[in-house]
C-alpha cells in the first residue's frame, strides 16, 4: 500500500477527470449554465424587447439569430430561456431524488407493511399516464415553472424509489448494519449515516439523468402550451413555434436553435452523467 | 454472581411463506431449544455445521433477532423471557448494548466502505458516551493501538487495508464501548491460516487485558480446540454435546462429535489417515427427523434412537444427548 490516503470521494475525482468525455460534458455544461446565467450582461437586446422593423427577419448584423414573429430578438430570448429550462432540470430532479430516496430507503430499510404501502403507492403512480395527468394539473393550477417542477417530482420520485430500494435490500444484509444496531443506533440513525450515502452513488447518477429528463419534459410540455407562459422565453416556448408549417419550412432561425440547445445540455449531462457513474464503481479500476 | 450469560431453552423459528397472501406453509426451526452458560471470564465455543443455527444464537442474544421462545440473561439484566411475555425495554437495551459486542465473520461486509476508521470506531462512542471530538479520537488511536494497528489509519477508508487488518478494525470498533462479553461470529472463517492465529493471539491478549468473556462460533474445531475452555457441539439446532475442551477431543461421546473430530485434518500424527467423513447430507431444518436428530446418518442407529433424548450429565461437565453413548467405548476401540 503506498502512500495514497484517498478517500473514496478523491477517489472518485481523479477517476473522473480522467474520463475525456465527461470533462468534455462538464465544459459544454459549464459554459451553457454560465451563458445563461450571464445572460442580462451577454445578451444584446432585453427579454421582450420589440423591433418593428425587424419582424421575422433572419439571421444578420443587427439580429444575431433574427428575430421572432414580433420582433423579438432571438439569441437573447435564448440566452434567457436556458435559464427556465436549467431551473427546472436542477430543481425537478433534486426534489424527485430526496423524495424517492427517503422512500426507497424507508421501504426498503423497514420492510413489511411500510415497504408494501410504499411500493403500491408507487405503482400506483406509474400507472398514472404522464402526460394526461399534467395536463390535468396544468389545466387546473394553471401553466408555471412551478408546476412543472411539482409535477415532474411527483410523477418520477417512484424510480428512485425503486432504485434505491433494491439497493437498500442487498445493503442491509450486510454485516457493518448489525454492527451499528448491535451499538444500539436506531433505524432513522442507520438510514441516514449508513444507507444513505452507501446508495448515493447510484443515485447521483440518476440524478443527472433525471436533470435532462426535466429539461426535456419541460420542453415538451411547454411546446404543448401546458409548460411556462409564452411570454416567459424557454428553450420548449420557443420550440413550440415550429408548430406551424410556415416557420417550420421558412423560418428555421426559429426552432433550430433552442432544439439544438436542448440536445446540447442533455448531451452534455449524459456524458457526465455516464463519468460519473465510472467513477464511483469501485470495480472500475484508475 | 460468576455468570455472565444465561441462555435457557432458547427456540428461534422461521415460518416459510407462500403465496401472495404469505400463508404460513411451514416452519424452520434454525435454533429449537439451547440453552448456553457462560461464565465470567470463560470462552465458550459452539461449533457445528453451517446452517446448524449457531449463528443465529449470536444475533438473537445482540437482540438483532426476536427469539421465538426462550430466556436469556446478561449480567444480572433478562433480556427476554417469552414464556413471561417479558422484553428488556430500549433503554434497558442500550445499558446492555454497551456490554455486549458483537465481532463478524466478513472482514469485506463488516465496515461501511464510506466511512473513515475514525468514524467507524467511534460510531458507538458516539452514540453512548458524551465526549469532544478530540477525546473520541484519541480513544479510537489507543482502540487501533491495542489492536496492532498505527495510528495513521484513522484517516483511511477500509478498501485500503487487507483482510487480516479489516478484522483488526472490527475487533477495534467491538472493544470500543469496553464491552465485558463479545459474541465472536467466526471471526477467522474468511482468513488466511496464517492471519488466523495473528487475530486469534490479539484475541487472547485483549480477554486477558480488558478481562472478557468471549462466545466463539466456529465450525473450526481445530480453533476452537485451542481457543475455549467449554464447547457446545450443535446440529441441527439442538446441542448434542456439552463439554470442556480437553475432554470433548479427548473423550468425544456422541457420534456426531465423534464423526466430527475423525473428519479433521490430522497434524500432529503426520499420517494420512482415510477421513471417516459423515455420510449423507444434512437433513433440513424445516423437515427434521423425528426423536434424535442425527439417526439418519448415525453409524450405531438402533430402534430407541426415533425417542428423543434430551441433554444428560455423563461425566464431571460433560453433557452429551444420545441414547447409547455409554455403550460406545465398546464398539469404538
Amino acid at each position: 500500500m503506498k502512500n495514497d490516503i484517498l478517500s473514496p470521494r478523491a477517489l472518485a475525482w481523479k477517476k473522473l477527470l480522467r474520463n475525456k468525455l465527461a470533462i468534455f460534458g462538464g465544459v459544454l455544461l459549464l459554459f451553457l449554465v454560465l451563458s445563461s446565467l450571464l445572460a442580462p450582461w451577454i445578451a444584446p437586446y432585453s427579454v421582450n424587447e420589440i423591433d418593428l422593423f425587424n419582424i421575422e427577419s433572419p439571421p444578420g448584423v443587427d439580429h444575431l439569430l433574427g428575430t421572432d414573429d414580433l420582433g423579438r430578438d432571438v439569441f437573447s430570448r435564448l440566452l434567457y430561456g436556458g435559464r427556465v429550462s436549467m431551473t427546472v432540470g436542477l430543481l425537478a430532479s433534486a426534489s424527485q431524488i430526496l423524495l424517492g430516496t427517503l422512500a426507497g430507503a424507508i421501504a426498503g430499510y423497514y420492510g413489511g407493511w411500510t415497504d408494501s404501502i410504499i411500493m403500491r403507492l408507487v405503482d400506483i403512480i406509474m400507472c398514472f399516464p404522464f402526460f394526461i395527468l399534467s395536463i390535468c394539473v396544468a389545466a387546473l393550477l394553471g401553466p408555471s415553472m412551478r408546476n412543472i417542477i411539482i409535477i415532474i417530482a411527483v410523477i418520477y420520485w417512484t424510480n428512485v424509489a425503486r432504485i434505491v430500494r433494491a439497493e437498500v435490500l442487498s445493503l442491509k444484509k450486510r454485516e457493518f448494519i448489525d454492527a451499528a444496531r448491535a451499538f444500539g443506533l436506531s433505524g432513522w440513525e442507520i438510514i441516514l449515516q449508513h444507507i444513505i450515502p452507501n446508495v448515493m452513488a447510484s443515485v447521483t447518477v440518476y440524478a443527472t439523468l433525471a436533470i435532462a429528463n426535466g429539461i426535456l419534459t419541460e420542453a415538451s410540455l411547454s411546446f404543448l402550451g401546458l409548460g411556462v407562459k409564452p411570454d416567459i422565453p424557454s428553450w420548449g416556448n420557443m420550440l413550440s413555434a415550429a408548430q406551424s408549417m410556415r416557420v417550420l419550412t421558412r423560418q428555421w432561425w426559429l426552432w433550430i436553435p433552442p432544439g439544438v440547445l436542448v440536445l446540447l445540455t442533455v448531451l452534455s449531462i449524459n456524458f457526465l452523467g455516464d463519468g460519473i457513474r465510472d467513477a464511483l464503481d469501485p470495480k472500475l479500476k484508475v | 454472581m460468576n455468570t455472565i450469560l444465561r441462555i435457557e431453552k432458547l427456540k428461534k423459528h422461521y415460518p416459510i411463506q407462500k403465496g401472495i397472501f404469505s400463508k404460513k406453509s411451514g416452519v424452520v426451526k434454525a435454533v429449537d431449544g439451547v440453552s448456553i452458560e457462560i461464565q465470567r471470564g470463560q470462552t465458550v465455543g459452539l461449533v457445528g455445521e453451517s446452517g446448524c443455527g449457531k449463528s443465529t444464537i449470536g444475533k438473537t442474544l445482540l437482540s438483532l433477532q426476536p427469539a421465538t421462545a426462550g430466556r436469556a440473561e446478561f449480567d444480572g439484566e433478562v433480556l427476554f423471557d417469552i414464556e413471561k411475555n417479558y422484553k428488556a425495554s430500549q433503554q434497558r437495551l442500550m445499558a446492555v448494548r454497551k456490554k455486549m459486542q458483537v465481532i463478524f465473520q466478513d472482514p469485506y461486509a463488516c465496515l461501511d466502505p464510506r466511512m473513515s476508521v475514525e468514524s467507524i470506531l467511534t460510531e458507538g462512542i458516539r452514540k453512548h458516551f458524551h465526549y469532544t471530538r478530540t477525546q473520541r479520537r484519541e480513544i479510537a488511536a489507543q482502540l487501533l493501538h491495542n489492536c496492532g494497528l498505527s495510528e495513521e489509519s484513522l484517516q483511511k477508508y477500509p478498501h485500503q487495508f487487507s483482510g487480516g487488518q479489516r478484522q483488526r478494525i472490527g475487533i477495534a470498533r467491538a472493544l470500543s464501548l469496553q464491552p465485558e462479553f463479545i459474541v465472536c461470529d467466526e471471526p477467522t472463517a474468511a482468513l488466511d491460516v496464517s492471519i488466523q492465529s495473528q487475530i486469534l493471539n490479539l484475541m487472547l491478549e485483549l480477554k486477558k487485558e480488558f478481562s472478557l468473556s468471549y462466545l466463539f462460533i466456529s465450525h473450526d474445531l481445530q480453533i476452537v480446540r485451542h481457543f475455549c475452555d467449554e464447547i457446545y457441539v450443535m446440529y441441527l439446532g439442538r446441542v448434542v454435546e456439552r463439554a470442556q475442551a480437553k475432554s470433548l477431543f479427548t473423550h468425544p461421546l456422541h457420534p456426531y462429535t465423534k464423526a466430527l473430530l475423525k473428519s479433521m485434518p490430522d497434524f500432529e500424527s503426520g499420517k494420512s489417515k482415510i477421513r471417516a467423513a459423515i455420510h449423507g447430507e444434512i437433513p433440513s431444518p424445516s423437515s427434521p427427523p423425528k426423536g434424535c436428530l442425527f439417526h439418519t446418518r448415525c453409524p450405531y442407529i438402533e430402534p430407541n434412537c426415533l425417542q428423543t433424548q434430551e441433554l444428560e450429565i455423563a461425566g464431571e461437565g460433560h453433557w452429551v444427548a444420545c441414547h447409547k453413548y455409554h455403550t460406545f467405548n465398546e464398539v469404538v476401540s
